[in-house]
């Protein structure tokens, strides 16, 4: 599905319960190294956890998820050499209150990485800069927007210098009109090389940004697919279903 | 009730401030006449005060200071050891396996469902004295007072005591230590996960995850119980005094007793307590106003 790029992600008939409801179903997935995957799908089909199986924040029950050609088992937690290397960012940014913007870019570079307290700060400028908000530094996250607030997470997570880069549905919880600004940053990120997996509802986003787009439902993947196949010509039913649904509104518009 | 305005900070007093005040007046009124009439009580303040404060025989330290500086050692002292191990156990009992959380919860049980006066005589009579040998506390202890230090004699002391103050601070933080364990077990389990997750996901090694990422916050959000939990530690200290430990509340009611001032002598060693209790509590007051000035969604 990838094509030419060797995988740096797959999931190989991966499947995951909560108690006795199944998440997960048999999932197989491959990501491409520098591919840009967005996944969607509606509400409890087992998007997110998916994605937080990758950085193992969640774990899986059977099958085997490859992350950098690393196997991981079931129950396996992340490897060290792994740690740091998967960025993420979350739906509700997860920033750390009581640290200034600044504070919050350059602690995992100075804890995980070593580097010293000048040289972490420095880069954590360089990406503030990079999501256009190099002036916020010295506040702290609460008296920041929204979509400010993001874009602080989106660069903390790139201090760490990851090969891959997992969104967790990032505009859900900003208001209409903070969406653009983050979605922008992200587009941005797209020619970095960066590998990047992002849930998301923002239909136009997906189309405009992915290399491909993902398609889930009850614990499985239906359908996988370049953008302009997935959404002019979607083969599966449920697929379609979906998209009547979501683009209802703008179809019509 | 009395109005502060919220804006201001004025204090606009009300009637009900007056009939409060008059209603204290009475009260404190009736206890004189009550003691002065009821039970004949002569009060001798000037007596009591020079018996309080006077020097030994070889001008020593008058015994009711020694009483307020063994409390203030032991206060001290206590609250650090209690603040360690109510950290350790408080994590324990909310990040350990089974066993390590089992065994920090029955501590925390134990000690919160006995007496306090309970534990400290079968801490003391039990426990102490087979402890100390065991650790070589007592040969320590035992070496001659000249060898002690003039900071050694400052932080913990006459060396003559020492071991008196050692069992006293441990009982104190033994007890202690179990409230503040479920103090800090509480604040642990109101950070949200997804400052755990975010720590994590940003490879954060987990034990800077605690420093820097989960305990300042946490600390943030429990430090007006902790304030609570560290000026019942001052207060309930006076329970050593049963032990013959020689604190406050030991040298107040041997003056008293020696003296005959009874109510002088108490209302001296209350007034003490209630002193440093309020201004630890200002203290810790200001402290805490510090740590969260960036918390914005707890003022």
């Amino acid at each position: 599905m990838s094509g030419d790029t060797p995988s740096i992600i797959a999931f190989e008939d991966v499947s995951k319960w909560f108690g006795t409801f199944q998440v997960l179903r048999d999932v197989d997935l491959s990501i491409g190294e520098g591919e840009c995957v967005v996944i969607c799908g509606p509400s409890g089909s087992g998007k997110s956890t998916l994605i937080r199986c990758i950085n193992r924040l969640e774990t899986h029950d059977r099958g085997v998820v490859r992350v950098h050609g690393v196997p991981l088992g079931p129950g396996e937690r992340l490897p060290r050499e792994l740690r740091g290397k998967i960025g993420m960012v979350f739906q509700s940014f997860n920033l750390f209150p009581h640290m200034t913007v600044l504070r919050n870019l350059a602690l995992a570079p100075m804890r995980n990485l070593r580097m010293d307290k000048e040289k972490a700060e420095e880069t954590a400028l360089t990406y503030l800069e990079r999501v256009h908000i190099g002036d916020q530094a010295e506040k702290y996250p609460d008296q920041l927007s929204g979509g400010q607030q993001q874009r602080v997470a989106i660069a903390r997570a790139l201090c760490m210098q990851p090969d891959i880069l997992l969104f967790d549905e990032p505009t859900s919880s900003l208001d209409p009109e903070m969406i653009r600004e983050v979605l922008d940053v992200i587009f941005e990120l797209t020619d970095s090389g960066i590998t990047m997996v992002c849930v998301t509802h923002e239909m136009g986003f997906a189309r405009k940004v992915s290399d491909r787009v993902v398609f889930m439902d009850h614990g499985e993947i239906v359908e996988s697919a370049a953008p302009d196949a997935f959404f002019d010509a979607p083969r599966e039913e449920r697929t379609r279903a979906f998209l009547n649904q979501i683009l209802h509104y703008e179809a019509t518009a | 009730m009395s109005t502060v305005n919220q804006w201001t900070g004025r204090f606009r007093p009300t009637r009900l401030d007056g009939i409060l005040l008059v209603g204290l007046v009475a009260a404190a009124g009736w206890m004189w006449y009550r003691s002065a009439v009821g039970v004949a009580y002569r009060w001798d303040w000037p007596q009591a005060l020079s018996t309080v404060f006077a020097a030994g025989d070889a001008g020593e330290t008058p015994f009711f200071l020694t009483g307020i500086y063994a409390t203030l050692r032991l206060s001290l002292w206590g609250a650090v050891l209690a603040s360690i191990l109510g950290v350790l156990i408080g994590v324990g009992r909310y990040a350990g396996g089974r066993t390590l959380r089992m065994f920090c919860g029955t501590y925390i049980q134990i000690l919160r469902n006995i007496p306090p006066l309970v534990f400290i005589f079968i801490f003391y009579f039990f426990i102490s004295s087979q402890l100390m040998p065991l650790l070589g506390l007592d040969a320590l202890f035992n070496r001659p007072a000249e060898e002690a230090s003039g900071w050694q004699r400052f932080l913990f002391g006459p060396p003559a005591l020492w071991e008196n103050l050692v069992s006293g601070v441990l009982c104190i933080s033994f007890i202690s230590a179990a409230y503040i364990a479920e103090v800090v077990r509480a604040g642990l389990a109101a950070i949200p996960r997804g400052q755990w997750e975010a720590g994590e996901s940003l490879g954060i090694p987990v034990l800077d995850r605690y420093r820097f990422v989960i305990f300042p916050q946490a600390l943030a959000r429990i430090a007006p119980p902790l304030t609570g939990q560290y000026i019942s530690l001052v207060k309930d200290s006076s329970i050593v005094s049963l032990i013959s430990v020689q604190e406050l509340t030991f040298v107040g009611s041997e003056i008293a007793n020696s003296s005959g001032l009874l109510f002088e002598v108490w209302l001296l060693v209350a007034f003490v307590y209630f002193l440093l209790c309020l201004s630890l509590s200002i203290l810790l007051r200001q402290v805490e106003r510090r740590m969260t000035r960036h918390f914005h969604q707890f003022a």
